[in-house]
């Protein structure tokens, strides 16, 4: 027996060393595995959300504001989500790298596939009924999560600029109604020329947004009304 | 226990099983890799060799607690190379040394030949001259481009057991070994012309 192999043997014996457990192994590289399907899901979760986001913009309010369809293109990037995208794809790729024959892909390689799983995954989820609920609560409850998103209801947020949201409470006549916008401000609202839109139901509870002027401290002169979900 | 000349006809993957059973197969093992890890060490981090005994002692310890993880995908010389890799590296940074690269005559003369064909660089280089620096030149790149080319030209790998020991993609093993040598290729030119 040679030296080195004699040496290990007795420290194997005095110090009773035994090999461990397969289970512990197959477990280690179990919790790789499922860190690394997370990653997927949640990053399937962004971009559902970025879909939703995107799909929800009025691409052509630009046009009613001060800004250039370049910038309202970088203003309407959910940039909160990209980044938690980007954070899990990361994550994904780490966990990944870390089973037991992760090393053998390249990086552009898990890093494109992990893309991939994630889009179609999200796509998936948001056609199949995706409730934004996530978005929504953290509207609500995060304050810096909403300085980080553009959303529909601050575009329509923005009375000094002409354009304002809400919904309809109160019919007055034919040209005056109040409206409560989404900060809960209740607005006396004047039509220009009796406009309002024959395919537009003229009663309370409808969701609308508007284009005109700011006349007072609550009053809005509308120019222009569409449905809340409809074309500007 | 088998007889001492029956372990000779085993392959490493039936001795890991059987040293999962009795440990005392695991002697057979260590013997028939521990010179070549111990050249291996001393190689890649330039200790003394009984420096290099207490890493592998390590390693054959290492790799004893861990033998259940060993893949039978794998091959067992690239996973114990692997474990002797990343000791050594370890060792190192813990002494906070730059590994330095130590080729014995043996190998050298193999290695130079293997490198001399692929660097074509022969007809710019005095062939002596690259016999006395090529080692020192070696020590002075990257420890990524070293580790490679130790590796490669050295330990005679192929690139799927590199890729198996450094655990990195073989496409990535290829551009390093393919970096490593325009870089030795470039330091050796320019060494060579201080020279003469």
């Amino acid at each position: 027996m040679s030296e080195i192999s004699e040496k290990t043997l007795k420290e194997i014996e005095e110090k009773k060393i035994v090999p461990q457990s397969h289970w512990n192994f197959i477990l280690k590289n179990g919790v790789f595995w499922f860190l690394f399907l997370i990653s997927i899901i949640i990053g399937s979760l962004a971009v559902a959300t970025i879909i939703f986001m995107l799909t929800d913009y009025d691409w052509e309010a630009y046009k009613y504001m001060d800004k250039t369809q370049i910038e309202y293109i970088f203003l309407a990037i959910p940039y909160f989500w990209v980044i938690i995208l980007i954070i899990f794809l990361t994550f994904a790729y780490y966990n990944f790298r870390h089973t037991r024959k992760g090393y053998i892909y390249e990086f552009y390689v898990v890093i494109v596939v992990n893309l991939f799983a994630s889009v179609l995954l999200g796509t998936s989820l948001f056609f199949d009924g995706f409730d934004p609920e996530i978005n929504e609560a953290l509207l609500k409850n995060v304050p810096l999560y909403h300085k980080c998103v553009c959303t529909k209801e601050d575009i329509w947020d923005l009375p000094d600029k002409g354009l304002l949201g809400g919904k309809v409470t109160m019919i007055k006549n034919q040209d005056e109604f109040t409206l409560r916008d989404f900060h809960g401000n209740f607005w006396e609202v004047e039509l220009e020329n009796n406009k309002w839109p024959e395919e537009i139901p003229f009663q309370s509870g409808v969701e609308i947004k508007m284009v005109g002027q700011r006349e007072g401290a609550n009053i809005f002169w509308a120019r222009g009304i569409g449905l809340w979900n409809g074309k500007p | 226990m088998i007889q001492n000349r029956s372990y000779l006809d085993k392959t490493d993957e039936e001795l890991v099983t059987l040293s999962l059973e009795d440990k005392g197969y695991y002697k057979y093992l260590v013997e028939r890799y521990e010179e070549k890890l111990l050249r291996y060490i001393v190689r890649l981090s330039g200790l003394s060799k009984e420096d290099a005994e207490d890493i592998l002692q390590d390693v054959f310890i290492k790799a004893y607690q861990n033998l259940n993880d060993f893949d039978t995908g794998l091959k067992f010389s690239s996973w114990i190379y692997r474990i002797t890799h990343n000791e050594a590296i370890t060792h190192l940074r813990k002494l906070k040394s730059r590994p330095k690269v130590i080729i014995d005559q043996g190998a050298n003369d193999l290695a130079l030949n293997a490198l001399r064909a692929d660097l074509d660089i022969e007809k710019n280089i005095d062939k002596k001259y690259l016999l006395e620096n090529i080692t020192g030149t070696i020590d002075r790149l990257d420890e990524k481009y070293k580790n490679v080319l130790v590796l490669k030209y050295i330990e005679d790998k192929n690139y799927q057991e590199m890729s198996d020991i450094l655990k990195r993609p073989m496409g990535t093993v290829a551009t390093l070994l393919k970096r490593a040598k325009e870089k030795l290729n470039v330091e050796l030119l320019k060494k060579s012309k201080n020279f003469i």
